[in-house]
């Protein structure tokens, strides 16, 4: 894809908006770029009050593609009377909507200009081409199935069945054939004149001459001018888009626009929170080492005081030992007197003694 | 079972492991049948519903829960919590598997599992935020190994490698709380490119904070569940340090979530309002997401503050396995119940047998290789070589 | 035991998880309502309650009429000489308490006599239901257009009489009034017959009935009386007049004889002069021809849409307010106006039979042509006096020739072959004479068609268009690509070969509705090879 759209922010302001998560519904956040599609892209307007519901289409696309071949011939239009959808070997289908008058719609890839289906393949397997058309890779292809959630008109399919090399299949608006300057398989055998190619601008100017020309006959809405960002492939219709079965709800919001939010929070997260962490960390890492430092000084203090109180045990044990020592010096002196006395007796008193 | 790894005694017919062993032979059977069959073969997904149960359950769900690895980490070494040193290796341990099993169930889902490598290393789409997903997801898993392996290399006896692999820690942590931000936010952001699909309540362009945010409560919620079960079943490889820190882990954790989701709650109002979606609560899809957001988040969300508040075990552990089954069911919402519901009743997708079987079956291989694993190395005790308390030793 | 409750639990969640049947998944899978039938009246007095608290009632009158059995007078008032069509009143506004009283006590009544009855004191919401728009979206119900055919059909009626001499065969002043503003009432005056919407307009104002009230208290009151005669009469419920599609059912005069009130057979119009005392007119003068576009309008009003009085009395050359500021040029041209003569004529050409060629043609084409077939007297020479003016316009009507010029037959090819793409099909053979003649029969089945197609070439433009009318046309190819494969269009306007030849023959055969010929079998035109 032609289009930039991570472009990293070297903002601080954005980078200011701090929270992880970028800034919800800009869509600038990620790129100021406008993307207005390739200049002469190739284009196909669909007219669906032309429509007769012939399948001519879907038998040119099953023959240009080398499809399969569908388990009833393109000429039975029984098929009609249930509402098909693409798949893994059906590029196109049309639809029978009943109204008063039966109206038939066709559906395939709308080869928006700015694809959900490639801004959300993480391999770039589908690309929009300066043709027009939106190609499929499939060497690239992992079959992650993203595309088809992606894609808001519901076209991509898959290969369930195929065990181990699944292709996602889409209509591919013919891009060999645009190449060699030839016109969509389905246009080419479109016998009603409900299949225009050209480009797309000249093709959004026929539109909207039609429009002006017939107002009562068109709905004044071109589809696929606007839808997702615009669209490669343009509708006309006489009854109301959703009365036939599209959806008029999605906005005119790109693929590409609606995820750059997210996207540009990525080097928010990257250059900010390896900074708070760390501050974080080293903040703990504080804490933890005050409470260190206070640790050991309380450990010093209680070592003091408790030598101090064993200093003072200490003293007054040994005021007691002296004292002990003290009184058994005078008694023994004592006591070694008396028996001096009585060895060595005082005249006048052993006199007594005896 | 005794902790030197003789099996002499070992009963093998426990009900466990023939729980287990039915589990896994039918994973086996359903392996073969994908990679012979096609996924068609065993899903019920279709064009119009090309996500359901692997991407929604395994995937979303899987990193989700996850979530506890960066969150216990990043509260033990950026925030130094000690106190729930204890509980890391768990819960790094539970990352890891769960990343890996989150590969691994991938390799079941998409079409060519062989090429999971290409938007790493063969063509980076960088404009889609898959892709965003991936490469965070694989560097993830790596910094998960890395910081997983000291309590291999412990095991195995290698000291030199592991005293470097110690000095990584802080690093690879908040390696692994960027990565993680980025990728939890990123798998929300992934629905945002889709909003005619997903129901107005749940999209919003605040998805990827939702998941963000949702993902720490759904980590911690997750690290106090599975250490309730890990006392059940595998008390006897604990050690005392983690018997003593265990109640206070729960307590802190619980009182994390609950300021956590408080304020997920809060966010999710300003979400309503921003885009004016208040009509919406009365309508069917109205009543479920107020069962998501009320039943599923305010009410653990007041169980966890009054466990905590009570001191009450109970309480916090049985409002840990409510929040996992909340994350379990918004994810659930996101990718299949509330996605594709303009389709009409019989264009819906509901996850066929195999497909529950298959997510059953790569749940219960995480729960043996933890078993396996946590019986063997040290992870819900200490080496007595690393002890904290022995001299001269730091632990990781 | 607490394991247990634990399991339990789980399983029970894992229920939820798994089977419950998402709430507003099927939000977008709306069924249509069944078709609300005609005789739904809306009962809804705003007035009566500030804040509008409860919903308003649907009466179904059908269903009341029936229990009833037909006996009008259970809930209308009878005023001489008929029966008032309002609830339990005849002039004044409806109350609430009227409708309970009357309502909720005869139901009550209903109820005592072991009858059938609707809901009683205290059953407020099963007459209170939702909000519904009246009409209701589905609805069967359908305005009645009292057209020309009904008109005669009551015009000759032996049993309306004129009430002032019920044996005069005039009879319009049995139903045709006037209000007269020196008398201060009703008179009926010979000659100034208009049509009812005139006065009574859709809501009731300066004391002049609704359109609703009134056509209920003419149409509906003398049916009755003369069913309660035993006499055929035109019907009194609602689905006999407002059933969708009911004026099918009934009968029809064709080609009803003129009204008699004195109009014109031919009209002279012009567009003023440039100022007083001008000799010439703006430019060529239109002589309309009244008395034909009368046997084509439905009724007076699809073109005197206010009044019987001449366009120009309201809608003069510069505006005025009284004509809405709409010029005489503008009442006259607009393209999508059904009262102007260019948007009815536009409107025309969309029918079946002049579709094919006119629905590629974007809207009307003011060409010269055009233009001279209705300003169609050339002579600019201002007329003052009205007298003449008629003269001269019933002249110029008498004299209008019916000349029409013809294509030989020998200068339209029988058949055309169309193989110049043919590639997995055969060369079509193509039945030209055959299509032209269809055309041609259509247009001769049409005044209207007559008037502008005075020359039969033009009918060769229809198909050969783009190019001036001539007996030998350019080839389709001369335009129109062929392209072959990997030859991209000249222009998103100019399809190329093969798409011009089935938008032409397809579209015309969709446009006409000639379905021998569906658009998706191939080979009813051309053989596969």
């Amino acid at each position: 894809m032609g289009i930039s759209r991570r472009k990293f922010i070297g903002c601080l302001g954005a980078l200011a908006l701090g929270p992880a998560m970028g800034i919800p519904g800009t869509a600038q956040g990620a790129s100021n770029k406008e993307f207005a599609g390739w200049p002469d892209s190739q284009s196909v307007l669909h007219d669906i009050t032309k429509c007769i519901g012939c399948r001519k289409c879907e038998s040119a696309c099953h023959r240009v593609n080398h499809l399969p071949d569908p388990e009833t011939s393109f000429e039975d239009l029984q098929v009609l009377d249930q509402k098909r959808r693409t798949d893994a070997d059906v590029f196109t289908v049309v639809n029978r909507v009943d109204n008063s008058l039966p109206v038939f719609v066709k559906t395939q890839c709308n080869h928006c200009l700015e694809p959900a289906c490639a801004s959300a393949c993480f391999v770039k397997a589908l690309k929009k081409t300066p043709e027009g058309a939106v190609v499929y890779n499939e060497k690239l292809c992992v079959g992650c199935r993203y595309c088809m959630v992606a894609c808001p008109f519901n076209i991509p399919a898959y290969e369930y069945h195929k065990a181990l090399a699944p292709r996602v299949t889409k209509c591919t608006m013919c891009h060999p054939r645009i190449l060699e300057g030839k016109r969509p398989g389905c246009v080419e055998d479109c016998p009603a004149g409900a299949l225009i190619s050209g480009t797309r601008d000249e093709l959004l100017a026929y539109a909207w001459d039609r429009i002006r020309t017939y107002p009562e006959r068109y709905v004044s809405h071109v589809y696929g001018e606007h839808e997702m960002g615009g669209t490669s492939w343009l509708y006309l219709s006489g009854l109301h888009f959703s009365q036939v079965g599209m959806r008029e709800d999605l906005g005119t919001k790109s693929a590409p626009e609606l995820t750059a939010g997210p996207l540009s929070a990525v080097p928010i997260v990257v250059g900010l929170w390896p900074v708070l962490l760390t501050g974080v960390y080293a903040i703990s890492k504080r804490k933890e080492k005050i409470a260190e430092l206070e640790k050991q000084a309380a450990v010093t203090e209680a070592v003091d005081q408790s030598k101090k109180e064993a200093q003072a045990r200490m003293e007054t044990l040994r005021k007691k030992w002296d004292q002990e020592k003290q009184s058994a010096i005078n008694f023994e002196v004592k006591k070694a007197l008396e028996d001096a006395a009585a060895k060595d007796p005082e005249p006048g008193q052993s006199k007594e003694d005896e | 079972m005794t902790d030197n790894g003789t099996h002499a005694d070992r009963k093998w017919w426990t009900p466990f492991n023939v729980i287990v062993g039915i589990i896994l032979a039918a994973g086996a059977v359903l392996t073969v049948m994908r990679f012979t069959q096609g996924i068609g073969a065993v899903t019920n997904l279709d064009n119009n519903n090309a996500w359901g149960l692997w991407i929604g359950f395994d995937l979303l769900c899987g990193v989700a829960l996850a979530a506890g690895g960066y969150v216990t980490s990043a509260a033990c070494y950026i925030f130094g919590l000690k106190r729930y040193h204890s509980a890391v290796r768990p819960a790094i341990l539970t990352a890891f598997l769960g990343y890996a099993l989150v590969v691994l169930a991938l390799h079941y889902d998409v079409g060519r599992p062989w090429r999971l490598p290409y938007p790493i290393f063969v063509s980076q789409g960088t404009s889609s935020l898959l892709f965003e997903v991936g490469l965070c997801v694989f560097l993830y898993l790596t910094v998960l190994f890395i910081e997983f392996t000291p309590a291999a290399f412990e095991w195995l006896g290698l000291k030199k490698i592991r005293a470097l692999v110690v000095k990584l820690t802080l690093i690879l942590t908040i390696f692994g709380v960027v990565l993680s931000t980025l990728h939890q936010s990123s798998l929300g952001a992934l629905f945002m490119i889709a909003p005619s699909k997903l129901h107005p309540l749940w999209y919003s362009s605040y998805l990827p904070v939702y998941f963000f945010i949702s993902s720490m409560f759904a980590g911690m919620s997750m690290v106090i569940f599975e250490s309730t079960l890990a006392h059940r079943y595998l008390s006897r490889h604990m050690d005392d340090v983690h018997h003593q820190e265990a109640p206070g882990v729960a307590l802190g954790f619980a009182k994390a979530a609950a300021f956590v989701m408080a304020g997920y709650l809060g966010i999710k109002l300003i979400g309503i309002a921003i885009d004016d979606h208040w009509r919406l609560l009365a309508t069917g899809w109205g009543m479920w997401y107020l069962v998501e957001v009320i039943g599923f988040v305010a009410f653990p969300a007041f169980l966890f503050a009054m466990g905590v508040r009570e001191k009450n075990l109970k309480f916090v552990r049985w409002a840990a396995a409510w929040t996992v089954l909340g994350i379990v069911l918004n994810r659930l919402n996101i990718s299949v119940i509330a996605f594709n519901y303009h389709l009409p009743s019989h264009e819906r997708y509901v996850p066929s047998l195999m497909e529950i079987g298959t997510s059953v079956f790569i749940v219960t291989l995480g729960i043996v290789i933890y078993r396996f694993i946590t019986t063997r190395m040290p992870v819900l005790h200490e080496h007595p070589d690393y002890s904290a308390h022995s001299p001269g030793q730091k632990s990781i | 035991m607490a394991k247990r409750i634990a399991c339990l639990w789980i399983v029970a969640a894992g229920v939820i998880f798994f089977l419950f049947p998402f709430p507003g998944q099927t939000a977008f899978e709306k069924e249509a309502g069944p078709a609300v039938p005609p005789d739904r009246i809306m009962i809804n007095l705003p007035q009566e309650s500030e804040g509008n608290e409860m919903p308003p009632v649907a009466f179904m009158h059908a269903r009341h009429n029936e229990s009833v059995e037909g006996d009008c007078t259970r809930c209308h008032v009878e005023k001489d000489p008929a029966v008032v069509f309002k609830f339990q009143r005849t002039d004044q506004p409806a109350s609430m308490d009227l409708y309970h009283d009357n309502c909720i006590v005869c139901h009550e009544q209903q109820k005592d006599a072991g009858q059938p009855a609707g809901p009683t004191t205290a059953q407020c919401r099963s007459c209170h239901g939702a909000v519904v728009p009246d009409p209701a979206p589905g609805t069967q119900w359908e305005k009645i257009d009292f057209d020309r055919s009904l008109h005669y059909i009551h015009e000759v009626s032996d049993h309306i009489g004129s009430p002032d001499n019920p044996s005069d065969p005039d009879n319009c002043n049995a139903c045709h009034h006037r209000y007269d503003e020196v008398q201060q009432r009703i008179v009926t005056e010979r000659g100034t017959e208009s049509a009812c919407i005139y006065c009574h307009k859709e809501v009731e104002a300066d004391g002049v009935r609704s359109i609703r009230d009134a056509s209920h208290d003419a149409c509906v009151a003398c049916h009755l009386t003369q069913k309660n005669q035993e006499v055929k009469a035109g019907p009194v419920e609602c689905y006999g007049c407002h059933r969708a599609g009911v004026r099918a059912e009934m009968p029809v005069v064709p080609d009803a004889p003129r009204m008699k009130r004195n109009q014109p057979d031919a009209v002279f119009m012009t567009g003023g002069t440039t100022g007083e005392g001008q000799a010439v007119y703006r430019m060529s003068p239109v002589v309309f021809d009244h008395k034909q576009h009368e046997t084509a309008a439905a009724s007076c009003r699809v073109c005197h849409h206010e009044s019987l009085e001449s366009c120009s009395q309201c809608h003069t050359p510069a505006g005025d307010e009284k004509g809405g500021f709409v010029r005489l040029e503008q009442a006259m041209h607009a393209q999508t106006e059904s009262a102007s003569c260019v948007g009815c004529h536009a409107q025309e050409t969309r029918k079946t039979d002049c579709a094919g060629c006119h629905d590629v043609m974007p809207r009307p084409r003011m060409t010269e042509n055009a233009c001279q077939v209705c300003h169609n007297d050339p002579d600019r020479t201002v007329v003052h006096d009205p007298e003449m003016q008629q003269i001269r316009a019933d002249t110029f009507v008498s004299a209008a020739s019916d000349e029409y010029r013809p294509v030989m037959p020998k200068d339209i090819p029988e058949t055309v072959t169309i193989g110049v793409l043919s590639d997995t099909y055969q060369p079509s053979r193509f039945p030209h004479r055959k299509v032209m003649d269809g055309i041609a029969r259509r247009v001769e089945d049409s005044d209207l068609a007559n008037t502008f197609h005075k020359n039969q070439q033009t009918l060769c433009m229809g198909c050969h268009h783009n190019s001036p009318s001539s007996l030998t046309p350019p080839d389709c190819a001369a335009c129109h690509a062929v392209a072959g494969d990997g030859m991209p269009t000249s222009a998103p306007g100019i399809p190329d070969l093969k798409t011009a030849y089935h938008g032409q023959c397809m579209g015309c055969h969709d446009k006409m509705e000639i379905a021998a010929v569906p658009s998706t079998d191939c080979q009813i035109c051309h053989e596969k090879k």
